[in-house]
């Protein structure tokens, strides 16, 4: 369904361009960065996208999620790789160093929308049907099994008391607006509960110095209060994180204020993703206070051997609980963690795992 | 005023009320941000065009009829609310009897036009935000509830008229002080807004929007807004005296006052949305079964008290 009137083209072609990113190694910053141009309108599913900004280098085992999330996109539809290299068979794709501004390309690719991009993927399912079990989908008797691909529950208990419930695997990410570039976690979910979590991909390391600014910690923090329904708090903290590497003042503490007037703190359950960290104990609420914090203790990031579990951390934990962890530690953390627990030659090649891009179902 | 004209005035207020509740977003969202608030008055209906002219997009093996109703229920539910509120001391579009208790209809079929949203795509995230929804969507109804009886025991009548009658003397936002900030709790829960958005959240990359585009997103986000207008409309009727204006004034005046009061929750609606974080599901639920419930029984138990003496 497509409505054809002049004016209301013209009209359109005057909204904010609205892009999805996929986020690689190194690029987050520079993506949160760009969205905070009014022209920009940077939207959390593919599905309300115009474009698709792939920023930063990809690691080849995230290439069909990407080309999953590029088919997402309803057309017309154009895509900008930023600072990565575009796949071989792409015929002139646009192609843009990553120390180079993407807004005027990104304007660009709008007005030369109607020349759209065609799927990258055939429109079949990634899991055949048959073949597989006595039902052919898979799994045990009519239950469990990807049919087609896609996940089916099957009965397991329920980790808090025992009680037997349908329990479907997923994968999540690598590709998710308030997610870490790169991580892809195997979750079992019973309801909107994670019974099992499993790191399948690491998120990416980031190859800059180990040492983390005030503009990076504001950023963080910006993440998380993204996830307390605080759009707008966490704008300001990008605004501040910007202004901060242009080496103007910042009143953090006004900032810091004004969170908590929010109920950010309230809101956050004590001892939610409660673990000791580097030798030192805290929870999600120290965590972002921390981040808050003047910069007083910024040294103390360095890197030591004692990692929590990140798969032990979310068991147990519902689904906002569980992002809200994840988004708890600092890029650099959540690396070292979720290394030491990736398991080798597991899942890479899982039938189970199919290609699951950002969203599960969705072609 | 004959029907159709009434008819097409509301749908107008309709459009209007949506564009004025977006405008009043971006103003919230710059003054919180402390930017520059840009372009403002065309905002809204350039993003709006922008989904109008994109393609509309289905999901493998939807549930095809509820993908397709769900958003048109979700803003007929909204009109349906306008067309109860009482826009002069003369009567509403639909005058009836017990329009407070065809308002609480509304209540709980919103409700259900939001699980449809979600259950309907056959994808995870809509689907999370869809049970969640409910999960949250119950107690918070109940709450409201408790808070609309109480606001017609001094009218001692169910009939929205009655209601605004009864506050001639003082409003229901004096006489039950814990009125209109429970019952602006559920606005933020039947709208989808922040401290209470837990259908289409950040942590579901849009929930039950997540998987919606083009003229249909259109639809939901208009009925987003409109259901704003209409609970604020309704908001103003039950707590601020409605069309009840200066003893100065004429009975003419009412759609005025009414409109005003209109805006003033609207406001406040758009400025908790911004400011308040939204805790999990499960603490939510805590605070409402064990506090917010305990608390409008409390206010319901106080009015029935002052309405027998």
């Amino acid at each position: 369904v497509a409505i054809a009137w002049p004016w209301l083209d013209r009209l359109a072609a005057t909204a904010p361009v609205a892009v999805f990113a996929a986020v690689g190694r190194d690029a987050i910053e520079r993506v949160e960065d760009l969205s905070l141009d009014a022209r920009i309108a940077w939207v959390a599913s593919p599905r309300h996208a115009d474009v698709l900004l792939v920023a930063g280098e990809m690691r080849s085992e995230d290439a069909p999620a990407l080309r999953a999330v590029h088919d997402q996109i309803p057309a017309p539809r154009k895509t900008l790789w930023w600072g990565t290299a575009p796949f071989q068979e792409l015929v002139s794709p646009t192609v843009l160093p990553l120390a180079d501004e993407a807004l005027a390309p990104i304007l660009n690719l709008h007005t030369s929308l109607s020349n759209s991009e065609p799927n990258w993927l055939p429109d079949a399912p990634p899991n055949p049907w048959q073949g597989l079990g006595p039902n052919g989908q898979g799994g045990k008797g009519m239950m469990g099994g990807v049919p087609y691909g896609r996940p089916m529950a099957m009965t397991d208990d329920d980790g808090r008391d025992g009680l037997p419930l349908d329990q479907t695997t997923v994968q999540i990410g690598p590709f998710l607006q308030t997610w870490p570039a790169g991580l892809v976690l195997e979750l079992a979910l019973q309801g909107d509960v994670v019974q099992h979590a499993r790191v399948v991909h690491p998120p990416h390391g980031p190859t800059k110095d180990i040492f983390e600014g005030v503009s990076s910690r504001l950023r963080s923090a910006a993440r998380l209060l993204r996830l307390l329904e605080l759009g707008s708090l966490a704008e300001r903290c990008r605004w501040a994180a910007a202004a901060h590497d242009r080496r103007q003042a910042v009143d953090i503490v006004a900032l810091r204020t004004a969170i908590r007037r929010s109920g950010a703190f309230a809101a956050l359950p004590a001892g939610l993703g409660a673990c000791r960290l580097d030798g030192a104990p805290g929870d999600i609420r120290s965590r972002l206070l921390a981040w808050l914090g003047d910069g007083a203790d910024l040294s103390k990031e360095a890197a030591t051997d004692l990692k929590p579990k990140l798969s032990r951390l979310l068991t147990g934990l519902e689904w906002h609980e569980a992002w809200l962890v994840i988004n708890s530690f600092t890029p650099q953390q959540l690396h070292g963690m979720a290394l030491c627990e990736k398991a080798p030659a597991e899942g890479d090649d899982d039938p189970s795992s199919g290609t699951h891009p950002a969203m599960e179902h969705a072609h | 005023l004959n029907a159709a004209t009434a008819v097409v005035a509301t749908l107008l207020l309709m459009l209007g009320g949506a564009w004025l509740v977006a405008v009043f977003d971006r103003i919230a969202a710059a003054l919180v941000a402390r930017r520059p608030i840009g372009s403002l008055w065309l905002a809204p209906l350039q993003s709006g065009a922008s989904l109008l002219v994109g393609r509309a997009n289905r999901t493998e093996h939807p549930d095809g009829l509820n993908w397709a109703l769900a958003p048109a229920l979700y803003l007929v539910l909204a009109f349906v609310g306008v067309a109860l509120v009482p826009f002069s001391t003369r009567g509403a579009l639909v005058d009836i009897p017990a329009g407070i208790v065809l308002w609480g209809a509304v209540e709980s079929l919103t409700v259900v036009a939001v699980f449809l949203h979600g259950w309907s795509a056959n994808a995870l995230f809509p689907l999370l935000g869809a049970y969640r929804y409910v999960a949250i969507g119950l107690p918070i109804m109940l709450v409201s509830m408790f808070v609309l009886i109480a606001a017609a025991l001094p009218a001692q009548s169910l009939a929205l008229g009655a209601i605004v009658q009864s506050q001639a003397g003082l409003w229901n936002v004096v006489r039950q002080p814990l009125g209109l900030p429970l019952f602006l709790l559920l606005g933020l829960s039947l709208t989808l807004r922040g401290p209470f958005n837990y259908a289409d959240s950040a942590d579901l990359a849009g929930g039950t929007d997540a998987e919606r585009s083009g003229p249909p997103r259109a639809v939901w986000q208009w009925a987003r807004l409109s259901m704003a207008v209409s609970f604020s409309a309704m908001a103003a009727t039950v707590f601020l005296g409605g069309p009840l204006g200066p003893a100065w004034g004429t009975a003419e005046l009412g759609p005025l006052w009414l409109t005003l009061k209109t805006i003033v929750v609207l406001a406040l609606l758009v400025a908790a949305s911004h400011l308040l974080a939204r805790m999990p599901p499960s603490r939510m639920l805590t605070l409402l079964w064990t506090v917010l419930l305990p608390l409008s029984f409390v206010g319901l138990v106080a009015a029935g008290i002052e309405a027998a003496s």
